[in-house]
């Protein structure tokens, strides 16, 4: 196997421009997109039951496995709940496969199964005190009460999506790789009243 | 520009340092910033504005804000322009261009007012009866009602504007911004709860603005500043104003409309121009204030004659005078106030006509006043054509009309009939309404969960009262939300109280008279027209209002519904009560399509998906065809090729040479757990317990009724790992098909399901050439023949990228699907194309593999169309015996078996003539109907291979018509085809390509 991951192609490849858009309202731009490359991620099934419980929290150095709607991170994976049993663990400074092979052993003997959905999803970073106005301009949930750490699966505007708060200003949406050039060019177009900074490369 | 002859000089909330420069039906003019289109009007002495529906009557301005029947206009031009604005509600900018409608050639010269006279034959009804036949000429005489129907005309070009949605959440949402509406926000922000308030008008404040009430000793309006203030300091509280609340539906969801950028000139191309708010919330407090009610008299359309509460308006909040000489007609104390407002800018007020034989209360008739007051009388005819010019009065006694005819010289006539509470939104959320006999009104009836009414909106129509109720409803609001607030100190206000009101629906008839008495301005609806509609036997209000248009339009009758109840209820002999009033449904007012349809417009109407080949297929010049959402590369034509052309180029290429296909729109779901064996033999109709790691097998898939769902491979890639695909169209049904097994029927079974449709990029790599072309570039596994059988699968690398390896093939050729990463896949597709490049390879498109699958007899969507069964399609073979799984109980069904069943088949066109797709396969296409159908064509292509055109088709009784002759016969297009029925597979029968 060879010992480095190619470079990867994302469906932003070549329509991601930097710099400043929209209505130049403020001093500091409503929202900083910028596409989150590179990571691994991978859906966790079935990990309901003690067994698989006690393995995740223990290879992860959580307390506990995030509640739902919630997300946690430990040892560098973010763990974010999409469902009864199910998990996205996300990781940016671990290729899939080293992801994937660290969860399958830490759940080996256990009901649960992980898929590497690492080229799956395109996760956009956004920053900014206008994310919340942004995420209302789509989705349907009340953008004001969501809180550090929070995290649902929802919908924006027409796209199906996981949002991650990471911080109080912080969100990463996790959309179908398929479609997420359409969903940046979305963002693009609802941002435009708030004023926004497109960067190449995210923040964290 | 003219120099605003009506407009007083000091007073108004109007900007008189920045003139507005305005154009109407062509004429210069000018307002000031604050002014309403009808106000800068009416400031410039412009009484006559619109030619009315039905009569094209002359109208003038009626109202003051969203209650405004007559003055429509037509504002902007080219893609922005906009028919049927009301001018109440528009306000002023920098060289606006409004004309008006209704109208040819000009709005003062109408031809259209022949109408008028002809009236007499244009009674309600009147379409219903006159076109009802002949009936075949009905096409004729739609053409021509059609063209006289309507006011404004609709822009053609596509809206060159954006809109947006957004969605809020809140613990108390206020809607209307008056004295309740403001109390309520108040008390409730200050308990810390969230708070949205909406606001129809620029300015809060509601009939404060033009009140003469004060408020703790100082003026009405200090104290709606104040509370403006203190809204706009609280960050718990967001006001919209210009905003429109038009819709109350299940569990507090409001829709609200907010006009961004409609009063601007040059609107910011970031912004949206309105934006649509879908607020949700634990309490809503209706606080929607009432509309004046006009009194129904003769000729009561003539531009002058308009709403007391609307000429206090223009008084009180823009300076200006809506004529020199006013009369005012009322049955109620609150036209009182329009004579101080009037007098202050300069009207003279020439008489006071109250229907109450004792007149007012105490302090309307302390009123400074040097009018007449004539009490116990009626107006009973408005005189002048295009403007009124005074009005007639007689006195009433007893229910008849008394003493002789007065005449009073006006150009003003101030009415006021009571006021209707705006009940529509409390109506839309489930509410029942009361009719209150003292008010003369209908108002709400108990509140529905979490919903709180108040103000004039609930009947109250006491300053006094309106703050009272608000603070309560604000406080009991946020409580409800978890947020204790105390309530609010409540303010000193003076006022007295009024005397009732008398209804007076319509004066008593006059001997003789020909003056329409009208109930709905917008419409051209008299009490004439409602007691016809009695009189034909129309009882319900429902059907009286479709009857007569009494209440459509953009008007909704909120000023003449309850005029014409009453005459209704006066004509059936009943009540106002027992008559009840009309439905209201959403929207409250217009609400333009854009709002609605925000950013899904054009290309946004479903969002584009793309394959990870996107871009390249879009370098290569591929033609785009859209399956479901996603976008396929369709062919790939050379410069100058014709479309046929190149897919037979492409398609003959796959066969002599190598080809390479995106196959990424495939859905693909992984499989794991223990159990996944014993799950497929469930959910496919065919084996799957043998299937070795490291080899695929064709699955079909039924539904419960045994009809074929989908097909698609799945391939075991570890001991309790599996791949599957399934048709592109499919792929999100089958994941619920599956899961629903999964989660429902079977959840002992150890399995569990994940849509990898996007994790995973897919190419077909087909042709003689197709293993020289892998050989050369894969690393870690070996292609070759033995190691790589038909229906093997391994794993690999492509220029260090992972790829999984499948031996199938869908085109009857040597082929392979290789699978990769989404984010590797274009780089794969490159290295292949550059190490087939010796061998000619070359990309081909979904119409070049649709003609190989149909050469080779492979069944689509096409075929499967949810009323095939494998016997059918003749995949019987398939079909494990004796064994049970999804659909196999249905498959024993007589009409899924023996004759008349349709199964496959292969046409092949006899002389060359392209075979319709969709056609009926018939013996003899000249026979005259009813002709004998014995089949359809599925799916039809010129075969490149076979130099012919050949189709698939489902045909009875295949058997007997195997080599013979029928018609393909396309009735639509005007075709019939000879074709000869043949085997459904045209090339390589025996399949030894594939297994080369």
């Amino acid at each position: 196997m060879p010992a480095a991951e190619p470079p990867r192609t994302s469906a932003l490849s070549g329509h991601v421009a930097e710099g400043a858009y929209g209505t130049g309202g403020g001093a500091t731009p409503g929202v900083i997109l910028a596409e989150r490359r590179g990571a691994a991620l991978a859906q966790i099934n079935g990990a309901g039951e003690p067994a698989g419980l006690a393995a995740l929290c223990q290879t992860l150095a959580l307390p506990a496995p995030p509640a739902p709607r919630r997300a946690s991170t430990g040892n560098g994976v973010t763990l974010m709940w999409i469902g009864p049993g199910m998990w996205l663990a996300e990781a940016s400074r671990l290729e899939p496969r080293a992801l994937l092979s660290l969860l399958r052993d830490a759940l080996a003997g256990t009901a649960a199964t992980v898929t590497d959905l690492s080229h799956g999803r395109t996760c956009i970073a956004m920053t900014g005190h206008g994310i919340r106005q942004l995420l209302a301009k789509g989705c349907p949930l009340d953008a004001e009460a969501l809180t550090a750490g929070d995290c649902v699966v929802t919908r924006i505007a027409q796209f199906g999506v996981v949002v991650h708060l990471c911080a109080d200003d912080a969100m990463d949406v996790f959309v179908a790789r398929s479609f997420g050039l359409s969903f940046w060019q979305w963002l693009g177009d609802a941002a435009a009243d708030l004023g926004y900074q497109v960067r190449a490369v995210a923040a964290r | 520009m003219s120099d605003q002859p009506f407009r007083s000089a000091t007073g108004g909330l109007v900007d008189r340092t920045r003139p507005l420069g305005f154009r109407f039906d062509g004429r210069r003019l000018s307002g000031f910033a604050g002014d309403s289109l009808a106000s800068a009007l009416l400031a410039n002495g412009v009484r006559l504005v619109g030619r009315s529906f039905k009569y094209h009557r002359p109208r003038g301005v009626f109202g003051l804000g969203v209650e405004e029947p007559n003055a429509l206009v037509t504002v902007g031009s080219g893609a922005r322009r906009e028919p049927n604005v009301r001018a109440t509600q528009l306000e002023l900018y920098e060289g606006l261009v409004a004309t008006s409608q209704n109208r040819w050639p000009s709005l003062a010269l109408d031809v259209g007012a022949v109408n008028d006279l002809l009236s007499p034959l244009l009674p309600a009804g009147f379409y219903y009866k006159t076109f009802m036949w002949p009936a075949s000429w009905w096409m004729r005489y739609e053409r021509l009602i059609r063209r006289a129907a309507g006011l404004g005309r609709a822009a053609t070009e596509a809206d060159a504007d954006r809109y947006e949605k957004r969605y809020q959440h809140c613990d108390v949402l206020v809607v209307g911004a008056g004295a309740g509406g403001l109390a309520a926000a108040l008390a409730a922000s200050r308990s810390g709860a969230r708070v949205v308030v909406v606001e129809d008008a620029r300015h809060l404040g509601g009939s404060l603005l033009e009140s003469e009430a004060r408020i703790d000793g100082a003026p009405a309006l200090d104290w709606v500043k104040a509370a403006a203030a203190e809204l706009a300091a609280c960050s718990n509280v967001r006001v919209l104003t210009r905003a429109q609340a038009f819709g109350y539906y299940d569990h507090n969801l409001v829709a609200v409309a907010e006009r961004v950028a409609d009063h601007q000139p040059a609107p910011d191309p970031h912004m949206p121009r309105q934006r649509l708010w879908w607020l949700r919330a634990g309490n809503v407090v209706l606080a929607t204030g009432a509309l004046e009610r006009p009194l129904v008299f003769g000729a009561n359309d003539r531009p002058g004659v308009m709403l007391a509460s609307a000429a206090r308006g223009y008084a009180s909040r823009y300076a200006v005078r809506c004529g020199q000489r006013a009369c005012v007609f009322t049955n109620n104390d609150s036209a009182y106030a329009t004579i101080a407002a009037l007098r202050r800018v300069g009207v003279e007020v020439a008489a006071v006509v109250d229907v109450r034989a004792g007149g007012p209360g105490v302090a309307a008739a302390q009123c400074a006043t040097d009018a007449e007051r004539l009490y116990g009388c009626v107006a009973t005819r408005a005189l002048g054509g295009r403007a009124v010019s005074g009005v007639e009065i007689r006195h009433v006694e007893g229910g008849r009309l008394a003493g002789p005819k007065r005449r009073i010289d006006c150009d003003v006539v101030c009415v006021s009939g009571g006021w209707n509470p705006t009940v529509h939104l409390f109506s839309q959320s489930g509410g029942r309404l009361r009719y209150d006999e003292t008010l003369a009104a209908f108002v709400p009836g108990a509140p529905r969960p979490g919903q709180h009414v108040v103000g004039a909106c609930a009947g109250t129509f006491t300053l006094h009262g309106c703050l009272r109720e608000g603070f309560a409803a604000g406080v009991a609001a946020a409580r409800a939300g978890g947020f204790a607030g105390a309530m609010p100190r409540l303010p000193e206000v003076a006022e007295s109280a009024a005397a009732h009101i008398e209804a007076m629906w319509e004066p008593p008839p006059i001997p003789r008279g020909r003056s329409k008495r009208f109930i709905d301005l917008q419409n051209d609806v008299t009490t004439d027209d409602v007691r016809l509609a009695a009189r034909e036997g129309y009882a319900s209000v429902e059907h009286v209002k479709r009857y007569t248009t009494l209440g459509m339009g953009t008007d909704q009758g909120r000023t003449g519904n309850v005029n014409g109840l009453a005459v209704l209820a006066t004509a059936l002999g009943s009540d106002v009560a027992s008559v009840g009033t009309t439905t209201f449904r959403p929207p409250y007012a217009p609400v333009p399509l854009g709002a609605i349809a925000a950013d899904e417009v054009g290309g946004r109407v479903a969002p584009l998906r793309r394959t990870p080949l996107h871009d390249w297929h879009s370098r290569a010049g591929a033609l785009w065809v859209n399956v479901g959402l996603w976008q396929r590369a369709q062919l790939y034509p050379r410069a100058g090729e014709a479309m046929a052309d190149a897919i037979a180029r492409e398609a003959r290429h796959v066969r002599n040479q190598v080809g390479l296909v995106d196959v990424s729109t495939l859905g693909k779901i992984e499989l794991q757990g223990r159990d996944v064996a014993a799950f497929l033999e469930k959910v496919y109709c065919n084996r799957w317990r043998s299937l070795a790691v490291g080899r695929c097998r064709y699955g079909l898939m039924l539904r419960e009724d045994g009809f074929v769902f989908d097909d698609g491979t799945t391939t075991r890639v570890g001991e309790h790992e599996y791949y599957m695909t399934t048709t592109t169209a499919h792929a999100a049904a089958v994941l619920s098909h599956l899961e629903f097994y999964a989660q429902t029927v079977w959840p002992a079974l150890h399995v569990h399901l994940t849509s990898v449709t996007d994790q995973w990029g897919a190419m077909a790599l087909a042709g003689p050439s197709s293993r020289d072309v892998l050989a050369q570039v894969v690393a870690g596994c070996d292609v070759s023949a033995a190691a790589l059988p038909l229906m093997g699968f391994v794993e690999g690398h492509i220029a260090g990228m992972p790829v999984r390896l499948f031996r199938i093939s869908f085109s009857g050729e040597l082929g392979y699907e290789i699978h990769t990463p989404a984010d590797f896949t274009e780089a794969v597709w490159q290295v292949l194309l550059d190490a087939g490049r010796p061998f000619a390879i070359a990309p081909y498109g979904t119409e070049a593999m649709n003609v190989l699958r149909i050469e080779k007899g492979h069944v689509t969507g096409a075929e499967l169309d949810g009323r095939t069964t494998p016997a059918d399609i003749g995949l019987q073979r398939l079909l494990r015996q004796e064994e049970d799984f999804v659909g196999a109980r249905s498959l024993e069904r007589t009409a899924l078996n023996g004759a008349g069943r349709r199964t496959l088949v292969g046409l092949v066109s006899r002389d060359g003539a392209r075979i319709p797709r969709g056609a009926q396969l018939v013996v003899d296409p000249m026979e005259p109907p009813p002709v004998a159908m014995l089949g359809h064509v599925t799916s039809a292509c010129f075969s490149p291979e076979l130099d012919a055109e050949i189709a698939l088709a489902l045909v009875e009784d295949a058997v007997r018509w195997r080599e013979q002759v029928l018609f393909a016969a396309s009735p639509l297009t005007g075709e019939h085809v000879a074709v000869t029925v043949t085997d459904s597979v045209f090339v390589d029968p025996e399949g030894q390509r594939a297994r080369g």
